[in-house]
């Protein structure tokens, strides 16, 4: 029996000190590496999730890096933008995606607490977790951070997509807008039907909007456009922004008048549409969409 | 409980622990834990049916007794029936009540007569079919005067609950088993790290295997009107791996978790996509239901000793039931009625046992006709899961229809991500491994004659399984057996 468990606790310490080999290289990897490094001439940076992601075209907005992924709440946006600022302290702007749904209730067992995405997040940002960060995913998630310690220990293979497992502005290929409004029409949308404000996601925004206010950041809230169908379900996201963050710059798109072959679903803009946004963007025109 | 579930990994270090340290100097003791903990286990998921297995432990312990007692033919033969329609009859009304309500309905319906009837929400008691069909083989074997009744009704309750096979199997027979409950159990180091071995093996079968398998198989049995030819061979593949990881991943768990509590079980699996032939696929795919069925329904039907049109009669009825204990369903008759048809040439030429040994046996490689043999197999395994898998009849022939198009030339439509390269590399992983190991009890066994004997090369191959385990896991899925 003696044997039995010394075999047994030796087989457990092998698989804890690889775990702690890998996880030790990874960190060190991801605290020396440059992989996050901007061009010099970037001083502007767009987070958020797939809205901003979808809206912003960098390649047309000047001196700007597009660094949204789709599907990442404001606790990934906080973390990413930690470490992006470490590495790029040129950076003085930051327009971060504010819509409806990122600060709804739902995003929470959708974007931070479901199993499936909890995992896949993981295996990208856990190197930037820190000890509060760990300590609030752990709480919540237990099985899931321990098994995504395991997962992480391929972070190399991210690292090596470099800023690409960041996201960034990527042209969309797909149109399933009538599909969309016909399901609007019949079912309605969740995060648009009714507003549940998340405490989590509120949590998130102060810390970036702390985050930029230490780091001398200019912070602008960003709304990016979406279809006319919409317009007039948002009375929750702009009741959550004059009660908490009416001192920080909100720029509302979300109205602007686009046609329907500008989006390719509700809330994601096709690539002319796109375009058409970020050239007005670029020339100074949308100023006027200030909150 | 699930043998995936964080419950089961706090329970069975507890359960193994007061086993061998607390309740160890008595055999009683260990019975009575093996029971409770047994009892436990099954009532996590949902302690209402516990009365069900009790009421089942009872009345065959009691029919055992008066079995015992009883000379006269007619009274033994009444007991013995007795046994059948109350095990039986719980499984009828909690399986396929529902099934029979809806095909009596049909089947007036064609002739005219409206009747008019609603079917039952019955939830089906996991592991039914399992545990029923185990407490059967105890009062048959009592009858036939294969085994002495037992005395011992703790011993009898720790046999039918026996918390590591009692969900989904092996179905232990009273005679391998309940012995076991009478002897003092001795730990042995070399027993209970095979355990580990097999435990391990299963858990990379189910996790990582199945449950990343189940997801393509989902996502395209779930579409298959959308899914060209080529996607839906994929799919079918993909469950042909998913319900042999599911299934052979949850009785190796069992039968790796009863060695360390000092059991043997029956082997329940020998690498049947190594089979040359449909015979050898059936001796090695569920081996513990195929040999109940021959020997409790093949073998008094009179088996392969009357005519040719017995022993057709007879393997038709055995593959036919086999497949409806599968399920109430149309789809599973069908399953067993196909597997029944590839056996029949072997049954009728007189080679269905004619591949008894082991592929390619002592060599690296199989001979380029084994090989064949088994590719041939395997193509109508996987054919027949369909109607296994499909949700209907009319599924599983749209499903097959879909095969059979011009777009069998065309790439699968299936988006290439990591998941779906991760899941073709770990199919890749285990048959290998199978493969090398395929004269071996199960994958893991080591030993010395063995490619991974080596220390080092064994531990870096547990760690690999574990990190594989952790993170390749596919999105957590009930065992598909459950069900029935």
């Amino acid at each position: 029996m003696r044997r039995f468990f010394q075999k047994l606790g030796l087989q457990l310490l092998i698989v804890v000190f690889s775990l702690l080999a890998l996880t030790g290289v990874n960190k060190v990897i991801f605290n020396w590496s440059s992989t996050f490094e901007l061009d010099k001439n970037v001083n502007k940076v767009v987070l958020g999730d797939s809205h901003s992601r979808y809206s912003f075209n960098d390649k047309i907005i000047s001196n700007s890096h597009n660094l949204s992924a789709s599907a990442d709440s404001y606790f990934y946006s906080y973390l990413k933008l930690k470490k992006i600022k470490k590495e790029n302290p040129q950076i003085d702007t930051v327009f971060l995606s504010f819509s409806q749904h990122n600060v709804h209730k739902f995003i929470e067992e959708t974007w931070l607490f479901d199993d499936a995405h909890l995992g896949s997040r993981l295996r990208i940002y856990f190197p930037f977790l820190g000890q509060d960060d760990f300590a609030f995913l752990f709480k919540e998630k237990p099985k899931k951070m321990l098994s995504g310690m395991f997962s992480q220990a391929l972070f190399p293979v991210f690292v090596l997509r470099g800023l690409d497992s960041f996201g960034g502005y990527e042209k969309l290929d797909y149109t399933i807008l009538d599909k969309e409004l016909e399901k609007l029409r019949n079912e309605g949308r969740v995060e648009y039907d009714s507003f549940l404000e998340s405490p989590v996601e509120k949590k998130y925004l102060q810390q970036i909007v702390n985050f930029c206010r230490d780091n001398d950041l200019e912070l602008i809230l960003v709304n990016p456009p979406i279809h006319n169908s919409l317009h007039d379900k948002q009375d929750g996201m702009y009741g959550f922004y004059e009660k908490y963050f009416s001192s920080v710059p909100f720029y509302d798109f979300s109205k602007m008048d686009m046609e329907d072959g500008y989006f390719v679903d509700l809330v994601h803009l096709s690539p002319t549409g796109a375009d058409y946004f970020s050239t007005l963007f670029e020339s100074g025109e949308l100023l006027k969409f200030k909150y | 409980m699930l043998f995936n579930s964080i419950d089961f990994a706090v329970f069975l270090p507890i359960v193994f622990l007061l086993y061998w340290f607390v309740t160890h100097k008595n055999i009683k003791y260990q019975n009575l834990l093996i029971l409770v903990a047994s009892y436990v286990f099954y009532g996590w998921w949902d302690w209402r049916f516990l009365s069900l297995i009790a009421f089942s432990t009872l009345i065959d312990f009691s029919i055992g007794r008066k079995l015992e007692i009883e000379k006269k033919q007619i009274s033994r033969k009444f007991l013995l029936w007795t046994s059948i329609v109350v095990n039986l009859g719980f499984l009828g009304f909690f399986k396929y009540y529902n099934f029979f309500l809806e095909n009596f309905i049909t089947a007036f319906s064609f002739f005219g007569y409206e009747l008019r009837a609603s079917s039952l929400n019955i939830i089906l008691p996991v592991g039914i079919s399992f545990y029923t069909f185990q407490t059967l083989s105890y009062t048959i074997d009592v009858y036939k005067g294969k085994i002495k009744p037992t005395k011992d009704i703790i011993a009898f309750g720790a046999f039918v609950s026996f918390f590591p096979q009692l969900v989904a199997g092996p179905i232990e027979r009273a005679t391998n088993l309940l012995p076991q409950f009478y002897v003092k159990r001795k730990f042995t180091y070399a027993r209970a790290v095979d355990g580990m071995r097999q435990i391990l093996w299963g858990l990379f079968k189910k996790i990582v295997i199945a449950d990343n398998c189940a997801e393509f198989a989902n996502q395209i049995f779930n579409s298959s009107a959308d899914m060209n030819s080529s996607t839906l061979i994929l799919g079918a593949i993909f469950f042909t791996f998913q319900i042999y990881g599911d299934f052979s991943g949850y009785s190796d768990i069992a039968i790796g978790t009863a060695r360390i509590f000092g059991f043997d079980l029956m082997r329940n699996f020998a690498f049947p996509y190594f089979s040359r032939d449909i015979a050898e696929f059936w001796r090695r795919w569920h081996i513990s239901l195929s040999t109940w069925f021959r020997d409790y329904l093949y073998i008094p039907l009179g088996g392969s000793r009357g005519g040719t049109w017995l022993k057709l009669r007879n393997t038709f009825v055995i593959f036919l039931v086999s497949g409806f204990w599968h399920g109430a369903n149309w789809t599973f008759i069908v399953w067993g009625a196909l597997n029944a048809i590839y056996f029949l040439p072997l049954l009728l030429t007189n080679r269905n046992r004619s591949n008894l040994g082991t592929i390619g046996e002592g060599k690296y490689f199989p001979s380029f006709r084994e090989f064949a043999s088994m590719l041939t197999t395997f193509v109508l395994t996987v054919f027949a899961w369909i109607f296994f898998r499909a949700q209907s009849i009319e599924h599983a022939f749209q499903y097959i229809q879909g095969i059979f198009t011009s777009s069998l030339i065309e790439m699968p439509t299936m988006d290439i991500s990591i998941q779906l390269l991760s899941t073709c590399f770990f199919i890749g992983v285990l048959l290998f491994i199978e493969w090398v190991n395929r004269e071996k009890e199960f994958a893991l066994e080591l030993n010395n004659s063995n490619l991974l004997s080596q220390s080092l090369k064994r531990r870096a191959l547990y760690v690999f399984l574990i990190f594989s385990i952790l993170i390749f896991g596919g999105g957590k899925q009930d065992f598909i057996y459950f069900q029935f």
